[in-house]
């Protein structure tokens, strides 16, 4: 037969009703064969425990362990935090001198007002004369109401101050709206506007191998690397080949756009760097897979974008629409970042340099 | 006067949490685009924010010392770290579905979605870009009143605060779907393609964004191009005005509800659609799910029986 279990004992004050609120609370928590609670001013209380009187179990909570020693106060909450699941970290913490201090503190302060707060079916409100009053009530729920509302009409002004074309407002508080906007709350919601995609866009790759027997560096064929993700796409659109293929575009059509921009105006500061060098790394990372390490060495990679723009609505039908077919070739990378081995020179400055259209 | 509007509108923010029946549809609806943000890219975790793809950890550390955004995903290169906010972030978006702890789940999908779309931008669409700003509106609301396995108890007094808090974050929503198809309809209005009615024709020309079949299939069909180039622009710049009549919202929300979901199958952007859509129903009145719910009741019923309204 197992042994029978001596819980410990709660002393409240039956009369608060913040303190009948957190007993509920507890029970719903803790099995009552751990725990029993006891009205301060019952005369259970009187018979069972007459070394607690009562005005100091009205003063604060004591809990009587199993052992009959007695907890006061916030060692009584730390005591009582053992007992409730997810809570023990309070007791751990209430071993530490400063937490157990303030904790004592805290509990003095509140233990005389806890007639200001009454609880019931699960919250807790404050109800104090002052604040009972309906009128306060009704003004300080005016006044929040008119805060949160103020407060939304300032942030959605300063979003639409971003979202705006420029303006004198913008030319001038620019610096005020973008320090606002950014960076929780930029947006942009341009969507196919104002125009839409003319082009169609695929990405291809070139490797320079050099065979392992030391032969002589050899280019391999342009690797279409989107279309068969767009297919995969198209097969089922929650596939990897849609993140697939957006970082890669979004990689690549950058760092050309930047070339291009730099080509137009070479004196213009753009961060070309930074787009060359995840360049490079991204063209590491698909290169790897194109050819076999066994045989040969990667040397160099470089990328094109095909532009292929779709045939004008005017034309449509025709047997020879008038479609027009732009390519950028983009610079060789190293996969390591090195320079261009020497014998490099013929192959790079056959078809290298960006932004070249044909 | 101004003091007669300030009273209506403490009534109208505190007396009941407005569109609890849309914020619960929302919610599960971001739990799901959340959903397929993570498992879409977990076959090339490495690839899309680890060390093999074009952010290596380093890379990253300095684009975002540019652009000074902030992401948990900087405190460690370790792929274990990526593992582990990766499955924080499924579990918290599966929580959303469910409704389990819905304003933690919230809170802990922000901060997570924020680090990932900081790791790598390149993969995002405007539907990220709203779905992370109506994300931080979603923590203080009241989302698991239906739809949930975790029903808040019945009978429960809520307070007016809390109402009102939630009436708000509702409002700030609806502000931001004004800002979003004000400025996108703006924008197409202005573009010559838009107004000459033909930039679905480009769209639909481009092999991303055209279904394989009912692409090339609708790019013939000038009328259907045209009407729908002028209907998307007609939907986006009325929905700010329309929004807020009682009867005109729901024709509006419902039409770009339907515009969306034909993005969705015919564009192939499942999840911008996803997020689009579900936002929007945040905005559609408990009313109207009710009329809903219980049309199928009033149609099927028996032509013979008086209804309850009738016995009444």
């Amino acid at each position: 037969m197992p042994q029978e279990t001596v819980p410990a004992v709660v002393i409240y004050d039956g009369r608060c009703r913040f303190c009948l609120g957190f007993k509920a609370w507890v029970e719903r928590r803790v099995s009552c064969d751990r725990l029993r609670f006891v009205d301060c001013r019952s005369r259970e209380r009187a018979v069972e425990f007459p070394e607690v009187r009562e005005f100091e179990c009205l003063e604060a909570m004591v809990i009587a362990r199993p052992d009959r020693s007695i907890r006061v106060g916030a060692d009584a909450l730390a005591e009582l935090s053992s007992l409730l699941p997810g809570w023990g970290w309070f007791g751990t913490m209430m071993r530490i001198d400063i937490v157990r201090r303030l904790a004592r503190n805290a509990y003095r302060w509140f233990a005389p007002r806890r007639h200001l707060v009454s609880c019931g079916s699960g919250i807790c409100r404050f109800s104090a004369p002052w604040f009972e009053a309906r009128r306060f009530r009704r003004w300080g729920e005016l006044a929040a109401a008119a805060l949160l509302v103020a407060g939304l009409a300032g942030h959605y002004s300063f979003v639409l101050l971003h979202l705006l074309p420029k303006n004198p407002v913008t030319i001038i508080y620019g610096d005020v709206v973008d320090g606002y906007v950014r960076p929780f709350f930029v947006q942009n919601w341009h969507l196919f506007a104002p125009t839409p995609p003319l082009t169609k866009r695929s990405i291809h790759i070139q490797l320079a191998l050099r065979p392992k027997d030391r032969g002589a560096v050899a280019l391999s064929e342009w690797f279409d690397i989107t279309t068969p993700l767009v297919r995969r796409l198209w097969r089922n659109r929650l596939s990897p080949a849609v993140t697939r293929q957006r970082t890669i575009e979004g990689v690549v059509g950058s760092y050309a756009n930047l070339l291009i921009q730099q080509r137009q105006s070479p004196d213009s500061e753009l961060p070309l760097n930074h787009a060359a060098r995840r360049y490079r790394f991204l063209l590491a990372a698909i290169a790897g897979k194109l050819y076999s390490e066994d045989s040969f060495e990667l040397l160099a990679v470089r990328a094109r974008l095909l532009h292929e723009s779709a045939p004008p609505i005017s034309e449509l039908g025709k047997v020879n629409p008038n479609e027009e077919l732009r390519s950028v070739v983009l610079p060789w990378t190293t996969p390591l970042g090195a320079g261009l081995p020497s014998e490099f020179g013929e192959l790079s400055s056959e078809n290298s340099g960006g932004g070249e259209a044909r | 006067m101004i003091v007669d509007c300030l009273r209506s509108l403490r009534v109208m923010l505190a007396r009941r949490p407005h569109n609890r029946m849309g914020a619960a549809i929302a919610r599960a609806g971001f739990g799901l685009w959340l959903t397929s943000y993570y498992l879409q890219s977990f076959a090339i975790l490495d690839f899309v924010w680890g060390e093999h793809g074009p952010f290596p950890h380093s890379e990253f550390l300095q684009m975002l010392e540019g652009t000074g955004g902030f992401s948990l995903l900087k405190l460690s290169a370790s792929p274990v770290m990526l593992y582990a906010l990766w499955a924080l972030g499924l579990s918290a978006s599966i929580c959303l579905i469910f409704g389990i702890k819905p304003r933690l789940a919230a809170l802990t999908s922000a901060i997570l979605l924020w680090s990932f779309h900081e790791r790598n931008p390149t993969i995002l669409d405007g539907g990220d870009n709203l779905g992370r700003i109506v994300l931080m509106f979603m923590i203080p609301m009241c989302t698991a009143a239906h739809l949930s396995l975790k029903r808040a108890i019945p009978g429960r007094v809520v307070s007016r605060v809390r109402n009102m808090i939630h009436n708000v974050a509702l409002l700030a929503v609806t502000l931001q779907f004004c800002m979003l198809y004000g400025a996108s309809g703006s924008a197409k209005a202005n573009g010559s393609l838009w107004q000459n009615g033909t930039a679905i024709y480009y769209v639909l020309m481009n092999d991303v964004y055209a279904h394989p079949f009912f692409g090339p299939l609708f790019s013939k069909h000038f009328l259907i191009i045209t009407i729908a180039s002028y209907a998307t622009i007609a939907l986006q710049i009325s929905f700010p005005f329309l929004v807020w009549s009682k009867r005109w919202r729901i024709v509006s929300i419902l039409g770009l509800i339907s515009m969306h979901a034909g993005i969705g199958y015919l564009m192939g952007l499942v999840r911008f659609s996803l997020v689009m859509g579900s936002g929007l129903a945040m905005l559609l009145p408990d009313e109207f799910y009710r009329t809903v719910m219980l049309a199928p009741r009033r149609l099927f019923a028996a032509p013979g029986l008086p209804s309850k309204a009738a016995a009444r």
